[in-house]
């Protein structure tokens, strides 16, 4: 069921982001050209110089915010108007429980972002293409020479695995914050979409003042010995307390993601109110 | 001639005469299929056991057999509808002598004014 | 005896200090088309709510088919709101692949066969359609489920006379009979030939639940007349015998 329900969050959101991916793909590769064509000619005088230099530059930029505010609001719209505003009669009278709807949309939500950056990567990546295809072959070339010659450290593998584990926790536990923000909003008669906001600060504010109470309290000690482990230890010194800083922050993030996705999931199976 | 649900009686009730009355006048032929209850209660708008209940009278009647493998027909027992057409006229009969006593005239001046309109007829 | 497929006891349902629903007590079998009737405010979409799931109760005991409702219950019941709701995004398409992923007990060719009937095609983009076509697709989904208990809410309130007679006919003739059509409405005279039960819901509280036909011999009223009568005058009687 929660692949149905991922299968339908993508078929809504197909339409709006495919052109603005393709956009902003299509104009890191138009940056590249006209950004080589400026520099070539040297001449940054002149209106229509000007405008072929930096134009496009601008347009690229606002188009990366355009698409980080965007998924940020979509993530926030499809929970709150496709849970709880009247897209929910059809939701909530599915023969599906409310854990498998909060994680079809965290899941869902994920995937977006994945997929965002992976666009912003891509515009990226044209960018320079377009800028020099010749010397980002060759500069790739020296780069993958160089790290076959360099004795990676053992362990390097797992480290890189930890850290895309590490960056899909934080992710989801700051989405379930989310949602948990907007179910707790949803517990008010009216302003729900103010309260769901204030909430979202509050829970904010506590976990910050939380890590500062706890920084406080006696990770000092632990963190001399993390220090020292980086200073004297040497590379291997410093993979295993990076592994040691990212492991924390999975543990730290995964029970906040429990505790958040619970917060969602009662408040939707005993308080549910559709207006 | 459409099915009609106009008083308070029982809907059931209504449907039965109306039924009765399309029988009767040949609607319905004596030894032809007579409709399904589902395809009468969408035609009337009504519930398909209410129509089940009138149709269950026309059973009782006697207007309408049902056999297990061929559904419902229409008699043919020309006797048993005679009897109906007869039955139905004469209620019929006795509302109209009813409303004509209320505006004043006796069964003998109403038979009068049978005579004379079928004579135009 | 046929077994009971709704039951409601002592269920009550409140909203901060107003009480929507002060002690319903009612049982429904399979088979019949019922309806729940009420003057707005009477708390007719406050129950139907509970029995979909979308509300709990504050006390008291709902059981569908036995069992509280919760996701089994959700696939045996095909609810249809008083409003619409589906996403803008969905064309017509859309809609139907939904119900077929979702609903194990939806008729695709009978809801295709419909959409066919009304002119509608396929692509079209759902918030392009006339409201009343919008409603006329939700019904006709909501309708082409195998259902046990169809929930209907205010299915034809501001809806012109010949959408109303389409509303009637799709449900009569798209039914489950061995289920249950539970049908809420203020509309009584336009529905009332097509219910086997009446329920009078006064203030969130059942004063009556009898069958059309009784009603009809028993007070020598129509239901509606019957509805007027107790709900203009307060009379808590089940309706004097009028003398003829």
């Amino acid at each position: 069921m929660i692949g149905k329900l991922i299968k339908y969050e993508f078929r809504s959101l197909w339409r709006r982001f495919l052109p603005l991916w393709a956009g902003l793909a299509a104009l890191g590769l138009v940056n590249g050209f006209t950004i080589t064509h400026v520099l070539e000619n040297n001449r940054i005088e002149g209106l229509s110089n000007f405008l072929l230099g930096v134009l496009p530059l601008i347009m690229l930029i606002v188009l990366f915010t355009v698409l980080g505010v965007l998924t940020l609001v979509f993530i926030c719209q499809r929970f709150y108007q496709g849970l709880l505003g009247r897209e929910g009669y059809l939701m909530f009278t599915l023969p599906v429980s409310s854990a498998e709807h909060i994680l079809a949309k965290t899941i869902a939500a994920l995937l977006l972002t994945v997929l965002t950056g992976l666009a912003f990567l891509l515009s990226g990546t044209l960018l320079v293409l377009a800028l020099d295809v010749k010397g980002f072959l060759e500069g790739m070339r020296d780069a993958f020479a160089a790290l076959r010659q360099l004795e990676l450290p053992r362990g390097i593998g797992w480290l890189i695995t930890e850290g895309l584990v590490c960056g899909l926790v934080t992710a989801a536990s700051s989405l379930l914050q989310i949602y948990a923000a907007i179910a707790l909003g949803h517990l008010a008669s009216r302003h729900r979409a103010g309260w769901s906001l204030l909430a979202y600060v509050g829970i904010s504010m506590i976990l910050s003042t939380g890590v500062f109470q706890l920084g406080s309290l006696g990770m000092g000690r632990a963190m001399e010995r993390w220090l020292d482990r980086i200073l004297d230890g040497g590379v291997n010194g410093a993979m295993s307390a990076m592994a040691a800083g990212m492991g924390f922050m999975i543990l730290i993030n995964l029970a906040l993601a429990v505790v958040f996705f619970f917060l969602t999931k009662i408040i939707l199976d005993k308080k549910l109110n559709l207006e | 001639m459409n099915f009609s649900i106009k008083d308070s009686r029982p809907i059931w009730q209504q449907l039965t005469e109306q039924l009765r009355q399309r029988i009767v006048t040949g609607v319905y032929p004596p030894g032809s299929r007579f409709p399904s209850v589902r395809e009468l209660a969408s035609e009337a708008g009504v519930n398909p056991n209410t129509m089940q209940r009138a149709m269950g009278q026309l059973e009782t009647d006697g207007l309408v057999t049902t056999n297990r493998t061929q559904g419902r027909t229409v008699t043919r027992d020309t006797e048993v509808l005679e009897a109906m057409r007869r039955s139905l006229a004469r209620a019929r009969t006795q509302e109209y002598l009813q409303e004509m006593q209320a505006l004043g005239l006796e069964a003998a001046a109403a038979a009068e004014l049978v005579r004379e309109e079928g004579e135009k007829i | 005896m046929s077994e009971i497929l709704v039951e409601c006891r002592a269920l009550r349902r409140s909203f901060g200090s107003v009480q929507a629903l002060r002690g319903v007590d009612l049982k429904l079998e399979p088979g019949k088309i019922v309806g729940l009737l009420g003057p707005n405010g009477s708390g007719k979409t406050t129950l139907i709510k509970i029995l979909n799931g979308l509300l709990q109760p504050s006390s008291g005991e709902v059981r569908i088919d036995g069992r509280a409702p919760g996701v089994d219950t959700k696939e045996l019941v095909s609810y249809l709101p008083d409003r619409e709701y589906f996403p803008d995004w969905m064309r017509v398409s859309d809609a139907l692949d939904f119900f077929q992923d979702f609903y194990a007990d939806f008729d695709r060719a009978r809801a295709e066969e419909m959409c066919r009937a009304l002119e509608l095609e396929q692509g079209r983009s759902i918030k392009t359609l006339s409201k009343g076509m919008r409603e006329k697709l939700q019904l006709l989904l909501v309708m082409s489920r195998q259902a046990r208990l169809y929930l209907l809410d205010e299915p034809i309130a501001g809806v012109d006379p010949a959408a109303r007679d389409y509303i009637l006919h799709t449900i009569l003739t798209n039914y489950n009979p061995q289920g249950t059509v539970l049908i809420s409405t203020h509309l009584i005279s336009d529905v009332e030939q097509v219910l086997d039960e009446a329920v009078f819901l006064r203030e969130g509280e059942v004063v009556l639940h009898e069958a059309v036909d009784s009603i009809r011999e028993r007070t020598g009223q129509s239901v509606d007349s019957l509805f007027r009568e107790m709900f203009r005058t307060g009379g808590r009687e089940g309706g004097e015998r009028n003398d003829r």
